[in-house]
């Protein structure tokens, strides 16, 4: 005899939602105040403002796409976009390549590993203003660690390398190609979070070291990787005070970036200038954020 | 159940008043009209707690309130220097403006504040007080009156060239330095070292550049064009020519932390004897009391400093420039009595020369006492610029102050290094200083 299927009572469901909707707006009311307030009409105002020009003070006047015209036929910028492009490939490859790494050697949870967890957490706690200014001394020309060491084996070696180019570029990437402690906490909860039989499965069916590494718990912490590649790139192209504080875009404009470009516009006064340079980064973001999602098919379950 | 809901609504509403809440800033503004009758104010100020200007403001500040007290009271708000012109500019916008404002950005003064009437006009007030107008120099009187005769900052009365230091147990020339032209001081130099700054704005070695550029013919003149209308051609023969000898200055004179090196570096290099000659304004003077020893390393001794005006007899000042302070349009009637009373403090013949005494300078209006020309004498390098300041001294303003804020403060510091370094000719560095200028200033 066929069982008794109970149709779920939606009626009930319906009634019990059309009773609390207005608990439900209330609640949502601060969340949707702040969304405004603070995120949906500063992005507006910065899309139409960068089709004006506006000294921030008195009434922006639009002048079309001149801001673009003029960013798009600006060096400076086009350097600034050129490292952006190698700084989000290195971001992609190196950065969130030790990230996981590291993830997975601390995933092998041999002796000292959540100390070792812990260590490398700890540049992520100090400020990356702090970390630019440990870095000038770093490389420091006179009395810089680096060289320091190089001239014990060359006495004449003489190389500013936040100065210098080409140096400057690989002297700011050192700044921060090894902090990638987001991307292992990330990668390592996903390691975590594999149930013990897949691997125990992989195992029996003969599955050596390295093939289990290659094909049970890489792909299953794609996701992980994914958002580990988002906010890799994402700080790359807000990346401001490593460069601030050690080369401030130089030496020319070899480590010249957006950020700096929008603050050098805002000094002069030209915020629908800057406002364009937002724009662009903001669409930069979304873009590089669409293309990891289908990459890493991020929306995609798998368990 | 109501309980519940009533929980929930007091929940829900803690929740929006606390975001609305922090949208809300603090006013900037406070005045205190007590029952007193004691008229009250605070001001955000620069020169305060470890600022090198507050040694002197602070004290002037409650001489101030001591001469006035049941009457004008100042409370200053620290607020560092670096922050002080943007907070200005976010006051401003919350309409929170102080009633008595020290200065700010003076681009934003010229293009935003005075044009909108943000400012108290105060040429009345100088035409009430002629002997305070009096001490005033011509040319900033002119430059901050504007087509319709009004005044919004108050002229400067005191005029402060810089020019250079020099270490004398290193560097000890017999010659009256101002009055020899760049190239001799150069080959008088020799080899000695200069300390220079690339970091930050490039201060040090802007204050050097400027000093080039008005050697040359026609270089005053293009500095002082620079005040009303930004340079923005570098390429002109002038400014080439300048920076050809900034080049080899920098490749043969600069001491050894010069490229990468802040302002705190190049001083730091001068005051431990890696470099003998600096450029700075006499507020550095300071530096070379006895009480900021601590500061002193391989045997410097502030003894030993020098000062003088750079040769051709230039003094890197601006005359033709709004002064340090201005009145808020929206300041009451007593704020106003309030701000005009210390204006004319501040003003007063003994104030000068106190400040003239702590910080430099010369008022060229005013007839100093007996007892400020013989204090005067007391600091060497203060006496050194004194006695170089005289009718022939050639004023001419920072270049650092008339080309656009972007290139002063980011693109020069980026290419002085590759000059240095000879990676850039003379001819390429004013090259790219156009091309980044003109993109700054492109419409």
């Amino acid at each position: 005899m066929p069982k008794k299927v109970t149709k779920p009572n939606r009626m009930s469901k319906n009634h019990w939602e059309r009773r609390n909707y207005k608990w439900i707006y209330l609640f949502l009311l601060p969340t949707t105040v702040i969304f405004l307030m603070f995120y949906l009409v500063p992005v507006v105002q910065v899309f139409v403002t960068s089709f004006t020009k506006w000294d921030g003070f008195n009434e922006p006047v639009f002048n079309g796409i001149s801001n673009y015209k003029n960013l798009f036929t600006s060096s400076a910028f086009l350097i600034s976009l050129k490292n952006l492009f190698f700084w989000s490939l290195i971001a992609m490859f190196f950065h969130v390549g030790f990230g996981t790494l590291v993830a997975f050697v601390l995933y092998q949870r041999k002796r000292g590993w959540k100390v070792t967890r812990a260590v490398f957490m700890i540049p992520n706690v100090i400020s990356a203003a702090a970390w630019a200014m440990i870095y000038r001394f770093f490389f420091n020309d006179n009395f810089g660690i680096l060289n320091s060491i190089i001239r014990m084996i060359d006495p004449d070696f003489d190389i500013q390398w936040l100065y210098q180019s080409p140096w400057a570029f690989w002297a700011v990437t050192l700044t921060w190609l090894f902090y990638a402690v987001i991307v292992t906490l990330l990668v390592l909860g996903d390691l975590m979070n594999i149930p013990q039989e897949l691997n125990e499965a992989a195992i029996i069916d003969g599955a050596g070291g390295w093939q289990l590494i290659r094909y049970i718990q890489l792909p299953l912490c794609r996701s992980a990787i994914a958002t580990g590649v988002i906010c890799s790139l994402t700080s790359r192209i807000t990346m401001y005070e490593q460069i601030s504080l050690t080369t401030a875009g130089g030496p020319g404009n070899d480590t010249m970036s957006l950020p700096i470009l929008l603050v050098n516009a805002v000094t002069d006064y030209r915020y629908g200038y800057a406002n364009a340079i937002g724009v662009l980064m903001f669409v930069i973001g979304l873009i590089m954020m669409g293309v990891i999602n289908k990459v890493f098919r991020i929306n995609e379950t798998d368990y | 159940m109501k309980k519940k809901r009533l929980l929930a609504a007091l929940t829900a509403g803690i929740m929006l008043v606390s975001a609305g809440c922090g949208a809300s800033g603090g006013s900037g503004r406070e005045t205190d009209g007590g029952a007193s009758g004691e008229i009250s104010i605070t001001i955000p100020s620069y020169k305060t707690g470890e600022n090198v200007g507050a040694v002197f403001f602070e004290p002037q500040v409650e001489r101030f309130n001591e001469k006035y007290e049941g009457q004008y009271h100042i409370e200053l708000e620290n607020v560092t220097e670096d922050m002080f012109n943007d907070q200005m500019k976010q006051l401003a916008q919350q309409k929170a403006l102080p009633p008595l404002v020290q200065g700010g950005d003076k681009e934003w003064l010229r293009t935003v504040v005075f044009p909108n009437g943000m400012a108290h006009d105060i040429s009345g007030w100088l035409e009430e007080n002629p002997d305070i107008k009096a001490l005033m120099l011509e040319d900033g009187i002119d430059y901050c009156t504007g087509e319709d005769g009004a005044i919004y900052s108050v002229p400067l009365a005191t005029v402060r060239p810089t020019g250079f230091f020099y270490n004398s147990a290193l560097w000890n020339p017999e010659e009256d330095l101002s009055s020899l032209t760049m190239d001799e001081f150069i080959s008088l130099i020799g080899d000695q070292k200069i300390a220079f700054s690339t970091a930050e704005n490039a201060w040090v070695s802007a204050l050097f550049l400027t000093a080039l550029i008005a050697d040359q013919e026609g270089g005053v003149e293009l500095l002082n064009s620079g005040i009303d209308e930004k340079i923005t051609d570098f390429n002109q023969p002038v400014i080439v020519a300048a920076v050809e000898k900034l080049q080899s200055l920098l490749q043969n004179n600069a001491s050894a932390n010069s490229v990468g090196a802040a302002y705190p570096d190049a001083a730091n290099a001068f005051m431990s004897g890696q470099a003998s000659i600096i450029s700075n304004g006499p507020w550095m003077s300071t530096d070379f009391e006895e009480t900021n020893s601590a500061n002193w390393s391989n045997g410097f001794d502030g003894a030993d400093v020098r000062a003088s005006l750079f040769p051709g007899q230039i003094g890197i000042a601006q005359t033709r420039s709004y002064g340090e302070w201005w009145i808020s349009a929206d300041a009451t009637e007593d704020e106003i009595e309030l701000a005009e009373a210390f204006l004319e403090f501040i003003y007063s013949p003994e104030e000068l020369e106190a400040y003239l005494l702590a910080e430099g300078g010369d008022a060229p209006n005013l007839e100093y006492s007996e007892s400020f020309v013989s204090r005067q004498g007391e600091t060497q390098v203060l006496a050194d610029l004194a006695a170089d300041t005289t009718e022939e001294t050639v004023f001419a303003p920072c270049i650092l102050d008339v080309i656009p804020s972007s290139v002063a403060n980011s693109d020069l510091s980026r290419l002085l290094p590759s000059l240095a370094d000879g990676t850039y000719t003379a001819e390429e560095f004013c090259g790219l200083l156009t091309t980044a200028a003109q993109e700054a200033t492109a419409e």
